[in-house]
């Protein structure tokens, strides 16, 4: 049958990327960070609130694979003498980031369905 | 980023970094802003901590927040990096793991303090015997307890009783007579008293060979070690070596035939060394039908008392011998016929040890040629033994 009033959009569905436990947290804290989104402040701020102090290299690799992944972008800040002259990098989340943090929130409130006494909430 | 642009950017980066963990950084393939980022952030909380914690804290936290990243960094580079950096980083890797290895082995096998010192042919028992006639050094070694041998610990010597000695404290020992002393040595607080036996050998002497058919029982090699006054020596120590142990096995000083062939043994016992050839005969049933690579061969003969027996002989020159099978036994009657050119064996020799064999030297150049092995009626019921040929002439039977 061929109708021309018929149209169709069709967009092909990218293949959802995987995203690890610490790369979502790194994500996350990025979000909450905002401007204030560097190595070091992401580091704190996820031992803060996770009680884990990650490594340096750890957190710097974390934020390359996302940035690989196309979670993340960086932009340089200016030059202090604190930190030997060198730059900070600031990091923001893409579209594809804020995307991928909405899947991951989608994925795991999916997965808490019909567990209210291990979730707290009350019956 | 493309891997050309990396490697270019981490070129350039190597060239310009100033400190050793910016320039491993660099090579492990993180670029320039990635690695700024890293010293940055190090430097800011190295700031920090310095202010609140003191130099040696501070410093503490940034050697390990690296030890802690290396990991994390390697693996980033395997995942990311290109084939050139990642074999670089195996080799390092493996370099860095053997070295770790070897340092781990020898600390765990380093050697101990001296526990024991142990004098080279020394017995527990006997002592040390030293048969040497020239001045000789005494070996010793130092042990720790695990039973390592301890290098460079210097020994020292000295006689405690007993007859005077020619003794150096380095353990320089001159028998010039026989003589019986104990001496004690000493070395990194440990000490440790032998018996030492001076029995100094002037003479070895031996047979020129010693005579077996394939199949025989083992023999001590013959031997005798004169010293003083022309005494037998027996407190001996020495050594004793086989070239080809395929024809016969050496077990100490016994012998153990093994195929047919020819072999020499080195007999050493102090200063005085010397050579003996062992023969092990091949059994054949005839002397006539020879091949050129049978050089040594030998009949086995059985005799009863009466019984006579007899045997044609090639051509050629060679020696001819009876071997016994028991030692000690008297041998048959033996008669060469057929004209058979045969002389006798000593004199070859000035000096030799009787043995069992009888032997005798002969050119034949007849073919009529033989021998004739004969038992009289007196003596045992039975005697057995062997004619044996050792082929001397190289071109073989003629």
């Amino acid at each position: 049958m061929r109708n021309p009033d018929l149209f169709y959009k069709m967009t092909v569905m990218k293949k959802p990327t995987s995203i690890g436990r610490l790369e979502l947290a790194v994500l996350l804290t990025v979000a909450r960070l905002g401007e204030e989104a560097y190595g070091l402040n992401v580091r704190r701020d996820l031992a803060e609130r996770t009680g884990r102090d990650h490594s340096v290299g750890a957190i710097y690799t974390t934020l390359q694979r996302l940035a690989d992944k196309g979670f993340l972008k960086s932009r340089v800040g200016e030059p202090l003498p604190v930190r030997g002259g060198r730059s900070r990098h600031h990091y923001y989340l893409t579209a594809a980031g804020v995307r991928a943090l909405r899947d991951a929130e989608r994925n795991t409130a999916a997965l808490w369905v019909g567990l209210p006494g291990v979730a707290g909430e009350s019956a | 980023m493309r891997a050309t642009d990396r490697q270019m950017r981490a070129k350039v980066g190597l060239a310009t970094r100033s400190s050793v963990f910016e320039r491993a950084l660099a090579i492990l393939g993180f670029d320039d802003a990635f690695i700024d980022s890293i010293a940055g952030d190090l430097a800011e909380e190295h700031a920090e901590r310095l202010e609140a914690q003191g130099a040696l804290r501070a410093n503490a936290w940034r050697i390990g927040e690296v030890a802690r990243s290396l990991p994390h960094w390697i693996r980033n580079c395997f995942e990311r990096g290109d084939l050139n950096t990642k074999l670089r980083i195996a080799g390092a890797l493996a370099l860095v793991l053997s070295i770790a290895t070897s340092a781990v082995i020898a600390f765990v096998t380093r050697d101990g303090a001296p526990a024991a010192i142990v004098l080279g042919g020394g017995d527990p028992v006997e002592g040390v015997v030293v048969n040497h006639t020239e001045p000789t050094l005494l070996r010793a070694d130092v042990l720790d307890a695990r039973g390592h041998r301890l290098a460079g610990d210097s020994i020292r010597f000295r006689q405690i009783s007993g007859a005077p000695l020619s003794l150096s404290a380095n353990g320089l020992v001159h028998c010039q007579s026989i003589s019986d002393a104990v001496i004690r040595a000493t070395a990194g607080g440990v000490s440790s008293d032998l018996a030492l036996h001076c029995r100094p050998v002037r003479e070895l002497r031996v047979s020129d060979w010693v005579d077996f058919v394939v199949g025989d029982a083992p023999r001590d090699l013959p031997f005798d070690a004169i010293g003083d006054g022309g005494a037998r020596v027996t407190q001996l120590r020495g050594s004793a070596t086989i070239g080809d142990s395929s024809v016969a096995a050496l077990v100490g000083t016994r012998v153990h035939p093994r195929a047919a062939g020819l072999t020499d043994v080195k007999l050493v016992i102090g200063d005085r060394a010397r050579k003996l050839r062992v023969i092990v005969h091949e059994i054949v049933s005839s002397f006539t039908t020879l091949r050129a690579d049978q050089p040594h061969v030998a009949i086995r003969v059985r005799l009863a008392q009466g019984d006579t027996i007899g045997y044609r002989l090639p051509r050629g020159v060679y020696w001819l011998k009876y071997l016994p099978r028991n030692a000690g036994e008297a041998p048959p009657m033996i008669e060469l016929g057929g004209g058979a050119n045969c002389g006798n064996g000593d004199g070859l020799r000035d000096y030799r040890v009787v043995s069992d064999a009888v032997m005798t030297y002969c050119i034949i150049e007849s073919d009529h040629a033989f021998v004739t092995v004969a038992h009289g009626m007196g003596g045992l019921p039975v005697i057995e033994g062997a004619i044996a040929l050792d082929r001397v002439d190289p071109t073989g039977p003629r």
